[in-house]
């Protein structure tokens, strides 16, 4: 066999072991501990703190629960609904897609420690803020009405803390793998993206028109990034493969901010709780947090 | 009779979880009954945070992620538990 192929096949099978047993043992790691933070637990925890410290601890509870942006809508009137304000339920709603543990193994094992460690202490660092910024504008007007005006009932609800330290295990390892199961097309396809780009976009290409002599490279960037809909496991091959060919660090990371942030799903799903004048400012905020962040870390040169 | 109820926002994990519960009640079909709900404000007003969720007979059994072993342990446990009282 021709020794590049084989170098590149050995190289493929090293790649994708090592992402998947650092994907299997974090995962499972997350969701054991997580069996302890119930949503409804997290909600009534945050409905008394009110101050930054809600911002805080929504941010940081928002990174390792796990969430669907399908979930969106539930979450942000239930949260309401509980008296948590308006600007930590932001923070929580900023956090949870954009942080997650996906994100942090499949950086790790692209990018090494410091890049997967500056990506998130940068996702809480804008959660918190852009959420307490929110809270501090005075928006709840500019929320649906209806949303006010729902009822929740208290329902019954089976208890999960009688659960012995057994099942928990057992219930980690069974949504780890199913987890796996889901995300592993995303990380198929990412890496088919990538592998095209490696292939066939050529350097020159990105070093014209995206290299940190071009300060509208990272807005650009974010516009892009902002409506397309993918999670961490697929965006990371991609993103990877761009940095191979010269894209800027800073410049990577907002995009990728973008993408798992911001989506036009979720914004259109966001559009039946808040009017279109906050929605508007959720979005614009965001994208400038974002944008500032990808500045920031071209200027600090990390590759 | 036990009145199972899954409730999403159609999302595909939303369906996964119906089809799943389907395909678990199919031994039960003489006293089980399943429907799917997709009004959010029906969801938000059962105090549902993370969808898909599992409500039987106005008691929630599961919401958010789920793994289909631990749906099917806590289906059958529940029908279990209600026809010994």
């Amino acid at each position: 066999m021709n020794p590049i192929i084989k170098q590149a096949i050995n190289f493929f099978f090293y790649e994708t072991s090592k992402i998947f047993i650092l994907l299997i043992s974090i995962i499972f790691i997350v969701s054991f501990l997580r069996s302890y933070l119930q949503a409804d637990k997290i909600k009534e925890f945050l409905s008394k703190k009110h101050t930054i410290v809600g911002n805080i601890l929504a941010s940081i509870i928002g990174t390792i629960t796990p969430f669907c942006s399908c979930s969106a809508i539930p979450l942000f009137i239930g949260f309401l609904q509980a008296g948590i304000p308006l600007g930590i339920t932001f923070s929580y709603l900023i956090a949870a897609p954009m942080v997650n543990e996906i994100a942090f193994v499949l950086l790790l094992s692209s990018f090494g420690w410091k890049i997967a460690l500056l990506y998130w202490a940068v996702g809480i660092f804008l959660a918190i803020s852009i959420g307490f910024l929110l809270g501090k504008l005075n928006l709840e007007k500019y929320v649906e009405d209806f949303v006010w005006q729902i009822k929740t009932k208290n329902t019954q609800t089976e208890t999960l803390e009688q659960l012995s330290l057994k099942q928990r295990a057992i219930n980690a390892f069974f949504y780890t793998k199913e987890l796996v199961k889901s995300i592993f097309i995303w990380i198929i396809l990412g890496v088919a993206i990538g592998a095209f780009i490696h292939g066939f976009v050529p350097q020159e290409l990105i070093l014209k028109y995206c290299s940190k002599d071009n300060p509208f490279a990272v807005f650009w960037a974010v516009l892009i990034g902002v409506p397309i809909y993918a999670n961490a496991a697929g965006s990371v091959p991609i993103i990877n493969a761009l940095v191979q060919k010269g894209l800027p660090i800073g410049t990577a990371l907002a995009l990728m901010m973008s993408i798992t942030a911001l989506s036009l799903p979720e914004i259109m799903i966001l559009r039946r709780v808040l009017k279109p004048k906050l929605l508007f400012i959720y979005v614009g905020i965001v994208s400038c947090g974002i944008l500032l962040v990808g500045y920031l870390f071209n200027l600090l040169k990390l590759n | 009779m036990y009145k199972f109820k899954v409730l999403g926002t159609g999302c595909t994990k939303c369906k996964k979880l119906y089809e799943l519960v389907q395909k678990i009640l199919i031994d039960h079909k003489q006293n089980t009954q399943l429907e799917y709900i997709n009004d959010i404000m029906q969801i938000v007003e059962l105090g549902i945070l993370t969808t898909p969720a599992l409500v039987l007979n106005d008691k929630v059994l599961h919401t958010g992620s789920f793994s289909e072993e631990q749906i099917k342990a806590l289906i059958i446990r529940n029908i279990k538990d209600e026809s010994n009282n």
